[in-house]
């Protein structure tokens, strides 16, 4: 069953997207999967940097003029949850920066708020020996 | 945090420095921790560097080079020793490491340790996690709840589920919940993404 409707994406930000659903799918334009994801719909694939992934039935994909985006983000190597119930698609980190991280040792970077709620790129250091401390208060 | 400021502050003109994460979502807290500190302090509110790095418990620490290569994954290090009787955790000797890796490049025996990724269950733990706490702060209350216990079903002795958890339901960290949990975490023999203690 379609049917359309606003879909919430909770990636490393919270969005809220027109789309609609199909058979528990949420579907999307090809701007927002890029918007999301970081990779573009084209010719060859799916595309990012000059890295693409084939793509052999487009179909599977695609529903009208709208893309799958649980399908997209698996294809991509992200993990998802969906609440259809909720309207919402949760979307995780790419499994390839945490094994390069465990098994290649390279560092992922990634961009967080510091306590003043400015946006810092952990790559902002970069140049220095860095001691990367997890806390909490709990 | 001030234990890691004294380090800082020794090695910074070194080419070093300290950056902590907040696993955390409590601003007021985490700032309160932060007074006195000079460092960046960053706010992780829906725990992105415990999937990105496979962090399975507070204090996690790593070390990276220059290059943004890792030069020792994540060990259980503490900035001071408040906890040191518990833990049999003595900030000294991790300190010394560190000192010897910033002057010399010289990197202890367990700096090779490959961590084990996360498990299908624990990633999409994390996932009800990060829904369960978006739902929260929209109030969504009862459907926050299922969430949070779909993500500790999941990934019940990873703390950075279970306990992170507790302030954000009503509960106490600190109190009888959390003593439930470091005994099952014991019982079934410490599990932790990380160097293994030797002791």
């Amino acid at each position: 069953m379609k049917s359309n409707s606003e879909i919430t994406i909770l990636t490393n930000s919270v969005t809220s997207i027109a789309g609609h659903w199909d058979d528990g799918d949420p579907f999307v334009d090809s701007a927002e999967i890029k918007d999301v994801l970081g990779w573009e719909i084209k010719q060859e694939g799916l595309c990012k940097d000059d890295a693409c992934i084939p793509v052999n039935d487009e179909q599977s994909i695609r529903h009208q003029d709208r893309y799958n985006l649980r399908t997209i983000a698996h294809l991509t190597g992200h993990p998802t949850l969906i609440s259809q119930e909720l309207k919402t698609i949760t979307i995780g980190q790419p499994a390839g920066l945490r094994s390069s991280a465990l098994k290649d040792k390279i560092a992922p970077d990634f961009v967080l708020p510091d306590i003043e709620g400015t946006d810092r790129a952990f790559s902002d250091w970069a140049g220095k020996k860095r001691l990367l401390v997890a806390f909490s208060s709990w | 945090m001030p234990g890691w400021q004294e380090l800082h502050e020794e090695l910074q003109e070194e080419g070093f420095t300290v950056i902590a994460v907040a696993i955390d979502e409590n601003l007021d807290s985490i700032i309160e921790l932060a007074k006195g500190v000079t460092y960046p302090v960053l706010m992780d509110k829906d725990h992105i560097l415990t999937e990105l790095y496979a962090i399975s418990n507070v204090p996690s620490v790593l070390w990276i080079d220059e290059d943004g290569k890792i030069s020792r994954p994540a060990a259980s290090e503490f900035g001071t020793d408040t906890f040191s009787e518990i833990t049999g955790i003595s900030r000294e000797g991790h300190m010394q490491q560190v000192r010897e890796w910033v002057r010399d490049e010289a990197l202890p025996e367990d700096a090779g340790f490959v961590v084990d990724d996360l498990s299908h269950e624990e990633i999409q733990a994390r996932l009800h996690f990060r829904l369960a706490a978006h739902l929260r702060r929209n109030n969504m209350i009862a459907e926050s709840e299922k969430h949070f216990d779909h993500a500790i079903e999941l990934a019940p002795l990873d703390f950075t589920i279970a306990r992170a958890s507790m302030p954000l339901r009503g509960g106490d960290p600190f109190g009888e919940e959390f003593f439930e949990l470091y005994q099952k975490y014991q019982d079934a023999g410490s599990p932790f993404h990380g160097i293994p203690r030797k002791s």
